[in-house]
Parts: structure tokens; sequence; C-alpha cells
């Protein structure tokens, strides 16, 4: 078997920002302080899920497209790796809220997006659970797949926007509309969301693989 | 094409006039909902409270209404129908069925709510068209999830898992406007949120027009 060269690169791209993360300089700012450097590890996590349902998305209409099965199953594990991404970054937010605003949960419209998404695609999976008969499953869930990414998109970047949010960068808070000047964030951020999105993938890809182990294996 | 739509739109409006009970339990539902929102209100509501527990009685009024939509099509008589018409013929007779029998029912929910509980809304045109608006972006966004839902075995159960979620943005944007038609009426206020709701109703009638076809087929 050989090595990809984009898994060693993801891993390398993770590394990295894990380390440069943690050591290189980051500009001090009220309220914030240190607990800037979560931007590396919490942000990057919605970066990487919402490339990942995407992925997903983009499956699901070729499976429309060609009926091919293998194409249902890659949705399915892009989706699932999208939502395991996805609760570490509500893990990493919710830490990070508790020390910066003061408590795990507030009424954001950020943090109503996340918990709206992950509703959303735990509704898929019920959905993909309950139907039994094989070929109207991958349909059906392929359809409802491309529904809630387009609805999931529509809440996560346009209701927001209309309303005042607690993040930093946003409304009056002091934050990362100022990380925007500053390059030493840039080269850790930048290369962190593609190292995640690489090593996401690399994720769905072995999921996918056992899946399709276990079916070669319940048909034998 | 149209003349299809326009012959599957009267047959639904016929169908559903012979089965009458199904709009009269409907009507049933909201009317008993606000009666106990009066009674465990005690006739004292606040505003956002008004707002906020009129879009819940409409939420689930319009998910009962249009999982009823479904009921026979995709099983027993499916067969029949997809021989004499298009499926996007189909869905489209569906969601228009679905969006007059809702702006309709919404309308009548406003009124029976407004009768127990109140009317704390000032800015009238704006509210009704939000009504209008919102109601119809519910219909469209709920005839697909039920035509999805009818697919399973347990679709009233689905039908509120799979709806719930997808309706949040509708939701929280139909409260929001309602909020902003307290105050005065403006409707260069309320502007903004009502384009976002004609958006998003178009945007999810042409995504049941294009997954249509590929879910009643098996």
């Amino acid at each position: 078997m050989q090595l990809k060269w984009w898994k060693i690169l993801g891993v390398l791209l993770v590394l990295y920002s894990i380390i440069a993360g943690l050591l290189l300089p980051v500009p001090h700012l009220d309220i914030l302080n240190e607990s800037i450097r979560n931007l590396y590890f919490h942000v990057t996590m919605w970066f990487c899920m919402i490339i990942l349902m995407l992925m997903s998305m983009v499956q699901s209409i070729r499976f429309l497209s060609s009926f091919d099965k293998m194409r249902d199953l890659k949705a399915e594990a892009l989706a699932s790796t999208g939502m395991f991404i996805a609760v570490l970054g509500l893990t990493t937010g919710m830490i990070w809220a508790q020390f910066t605003w003061g408590a795990f949960w507030v009424n954001d419209p950020k943090l109503n997006g996340a918990a709206v998404t992950m509703l959303i695609y735990l509704a898929y999976f019920i959905l993909r659970n309950s139907i039994e008969n094989e070929d109207s499953r991958a349909r059906v869930s392929a359809i409802y797949n491309i529904l809630a990414f387009v609805m999931m998109i529509v809440f996560i970047g346009i209701l927001p926007r209309m309303t005042d949010s607690l993040h930093p960068g946003n409304g009056g808070n002091p934050g990362f509309g100022n990380y925007d000047l500053d390059s030493n964030m840039r080269m850790v951020f930048y290369p962190a969301v593609i190292g995640w999105i690489l090593i996401g993938t690399w994720i769905a890809q072995l999921r996918f693989r056992i899946k399709v182990l276990e079916i070669k294996k319940e048909n034998l | 094409m149209f003349k299809q739509v326009k012959e599957l739109v009267l047959k639904d409006i016929r169908l559903n006039w012979r089965e009458r009970y199904a709009l009269y339990s409907m009507l049933l539902y909201v009317l008993s909902t606000s009666y106990v929102a009066y009674l465990s209100f005690n006739g004292l509501i606040s505003d956002n409270a008004w707002v906020a527990l009129f879009w819940i009685i409409v939420l689930f009024a319009a998910m009962n209404a249009s999982l009823q939509s479904f009921k026979g099509e995709l099983n027993n008589q499916a067969l029949f129908f997809y021989t004499l018409a298009k499926p996007r013929a189909i869905i489209l007779a569906k969601t228009l069925y679905n969006n007059g029998l809702l702006i309709i029912l919404t309308l009548i929910s406003y009124f029976i709510y407004s009768l127990f509980l109140g009317n704390p809304i000032t800015a009238n045109l704006s509210f009704i068209l939000c009504i209008v608006l919102g109601s119809s972006a519910l219909a469209s966004v709920l005839t697909l999830v039920a035509a999805i839902a009818a697919k399973t075995n347990n679709s009233s159960g689905l039908m509120a898992v799979l709806s719930m979620p997808l309706l949040f943005p509708l939701l929280i944007n139909l409260i929001h406007t309602s909020k902003l038609c307290l105050i005065e009426d403006n409707l260069f206020l309320a502007a903004n949120q009502l384009i976002f709701l004609a958006l998003l109703n178009i945007v999810s009638v042409l995504l049941s027009y294009l997954l249509f076809p590929y879910l009643w087929r098996d």
C-alpha cells in the first residue's frame, strides 16, 4: 500500500499548526488574551466540517445522476466524519466560551447555527436508519442530504449576518476583526484549515473503506 | 405541463373537499390550541410571547396539514398517478395546493388566535404580508419533507424530526419579522426580512422541482 502525498501533507500541516499555534506570538486583545489561540483549533473545525458536508452533498448529487451505490456510501462516510468534526468544534467552542463569556452556552446566532446544523445531520442519520429497502434508502437520504446542505448554508451563511453576534469580530466585540491584519496568525490559520480538511478527508476515506469491507463480508 | 398542474390542483381540492373532516380537524386543532393558550395565560400575555406562541401553533398546524398531502400518493394510487402525469407536475401541484391551504389556514388561525389572546400587531399590512409569505414558505419546505417522510415506515414521527431543523431559519426569521410588526407601521423596516422569506420560498420550490423526480420511482 502506498501512502499518498496529501495524507503526509495533512499530518505535517496539523502538526505545524499545533506547535506554531501554541508557540508563535499572538496579538494581545482585551477579554480574549491568550485564548485567541483557540482560533487555530475551533474555527478550523467549522471550516473543515462545511467542506466535508459540501463533499458529501456532491457525492449525493453524483449518486442521483449515476445510481452508483458506492457514491451513497461515500456521502454517508463524509457526513458522519463531518458530524464528528462538528462535535469537536462544538466542544472546543464551549470550553472557550466558558472562559471568555462565562457560560458554556449562550443565545448567539452562530451557536444556533451550529446546533441546527447538528440537528439536521442527526435527522439525516435517523432517516437513513428508518428505511429498510437499500435502494430507496440511498435515494431518499441523498435527496435529504442535498436539501439539508442548502438549508444549512442558508442558516449559517445568511441569517447570522442579519443580527448581531457575540463572536469576536462581530458587533461591538474586540477580536478577530483585527486578526486579519496580523500576518503571524494567518500563517498558522490557513495551513491549519487545509491540514484539517485533508485529515478529515482521510478519516472519511477510511470509514468508507471499512464500510465496503463490511458489505463484502456480509455478501460472502 | 401547466395543464397537468392545474388539473392536479383541482383534483386535490375536489378530493379534500369530499373528505372535509381532515380540513375540520385542522381548524379544530388551531381552535383548541388557541383556547389552551388563552386558558394557560389567563388572557394576559406579553407581546413577545404572543408572537412566539402564534408561530409555534402555526408551525404544528402546518406540519399536520402537510403530512396529509402524500398519504395515498406514494403508496397505493402512486402507480396510477405516475402513469398519467409527470412527477414534476405532481410536486408543483402539491406545493401549490399546500401553499393555498396553509395561507388560508394561517389567516384563519390569526383570526381565531387574536380573538382569544388579543392583537398587539400595529403594522397590519406588513404582518399580513409576513403571514402570507411565511406560510407559503412553510408549505414549500414541508411538501418536500412530507414526500421524503412518506417513503419511510414511520412517517408522522419522522416528519417532525426532519422538518424541525430545516424550518429553524424560517421560524426565527418569522418571529423576528413579527416583532418588527409590533413596533410601528413601516413596510421598509420589515422589507429585508420579507425578501428573505420570498427567497427561501423560491429556493425550496426549486429544490423540490429538481429532486422530486428521483424520489418517487421505486
